[in-house]
């Protein structure tokens, strides 16, 4: 229970500071989902990137999820590239859903299942340099 | 000269050698004056190359509040915004209370969906410096040119004693003169299209508005200050000022941002 509160925290935290440039108040931060779906397009886009996964519901049907994030320069300095996602790819995503209740989330973190590569999106807090070399 | 003298000068005589003890008098006297001169000149010089140095803002400059988003590390004892440092909302509402009832109403019809951000929009002046991407500037005679990362956008202030134009016609970035005052440059910036904002929470601005920039190099000259103070009877009851800070990053790198490849909130996978 303490570790759930402390990520609340976290999270309510990274919540604030994205607010401060781009809005993100139709996103509901606090209260992130975690979607584990296939990529099916990566929109590489300013003023912010997309990658638009496919994800199975509870009665199996795959649903169209659309995982919002930042700029291009900003996610290049992070170390992403217009070739980080693929079709196909397996991903899991933790973002904060829009309230008016579309299919769209505002990434927090994520993690690749082919490589185990962790990105992220406005999760500051727990965020790591890029990678080396990258 | 005089080391010259005293290595190969062997005098040969009285003459040479009281011509020499006169030549090496001289010299010394000759010496003595230039090195006062040198010594009187000196703070002069300093100062005035102090001054270049302090006036030099050519570089990338990373803003501080966003220096971790953008690859810099922790950004430490870096100060912050004021306008926009944490929490947010009290610094905010700060400046709501100022608002006149046109801009309530202009507050009141912003929304997260219509923000001139999230439709590729120029942000202005003002909120071009609270965006997490670098600045550049670049020093020319009678100029500074301002380059934002952020939409690749342009401010060209004429330090030329130039005045504003008559008949300016507003746009987002308005029109600037700067002047120097010692080593800070102020900026003077008229004709501010309304349609651009000061912040991401929506604090509107009027045509009216004049904003005042004040560029400060401090800390050794690693951070550059920017005090900017918005009178804008139309939208606020009185002026009010914020400091944005950047850091000064000799690594740092201005990455091609263009907006042509929009994506519309308002269509999700399209």
């Amino acid at each position: 229970m303490r570790r759930l509160i402390l990520a609340l925290l976290l999270v309510g935290a990274g919540a604030s500071a994205t607010r401060a440039h781009h809005s993100t108040s139709m996103f509901d931060m606090a209260h992130p989902l975690t979607l584990t779906g296939t990529v099916a397009v990566f929109d590489w886009a300013n003023p912010h990137s997309y990658i638009r996964i496919d994800v199975k519901d509870d009665a199996g049907t795959l649903e169209r999820w659309d995982v919002e994030t930042h700029a291009i320069s900003l996610l290049s300095r992070k170390g992403w590239t217009r070739r980080s996602f693929a079709p196909g790819d397996v991903i899991t995503v933790t973002g904060g859903q829009l309230r008016d209740g579309k299919k769209t989330i505002r990434l927090l973190r994520g993690t690749k299942a082919a490589d185990g590569w962790k990105f992220y999106g406005d999760d500051f807090s727990t965020e790591k340099p890029a990678k080396p070399g990258a | 000269m005089i080391h010259g003298m005293r290595r190969d000068g062997t005098p040969r005589g009285l003459y040479t050698g009281f011509a020499a003890l006169v030549g090496v008098a001289a010299a010394a006297l000759l010496t003595a004056g230039a090195v006062g001169a040198w010594a009187a000149a000196q703070p002069a010089r300093s100062q005035a190359a102090a001054s270049a140095s302090a006036r030099d803002f050519s570089g990338v400059w990373m803003p501080s509040h966003w220096y971790h988003l953008l690859g810099g590390g922790d950004p430490g004892n870096l100060p912050r915004n004021t306008l926009f440092s944490f929490p947010l909302p009290k610094a905010v509402s700060e400046r709501v209370a100022l608002l006149t009832p046109w801009g309530q109403a202009r507050l009141a019809a912003w929304t997260p969906e219509n923000d001139p951000d999230a439709r590729c929009l120029s942000p202005g002046a003002v909120r071009a410096y609270q965006s997490p991407y670098p600045i550049e500037f670049l020093a020319s005679p009678g100029r500074m040119t301002i380059l934002f990362e952020y939409q690749h956008l342009v401010r060209r202030v004429f330090l030329d004693s130039r005045a504003h134009p008559k008949d300016f016609d507003v746009a987002p970035m308005g029109h600037s003169t700067g002047r120097w005052e010692g080593d800070t440059l102020v900026v003077d910036t008229v004709g501010l299209a309304d349609t651009t904002l000061l912040n991401a929470t929506g604090l509107p601005h009027s045509e009216q508005m004049r904003l005042t920039e004040r560029l400060t190099k401090i800390l050794g000259g690693d951070v550059l200050e920017v005090e900017f103070t918005i009178a804008d009877p139309v939208a606020y009851t009185k002026p009010w000022s914020a400091t944005s800070y950047f850091k000064r990053d000799l690594a740092g790198q201005v990455i091609e941002y263009n907006c042509d490849l929009v994506v519309d909130y308002r269509k999700p996978g399209q």
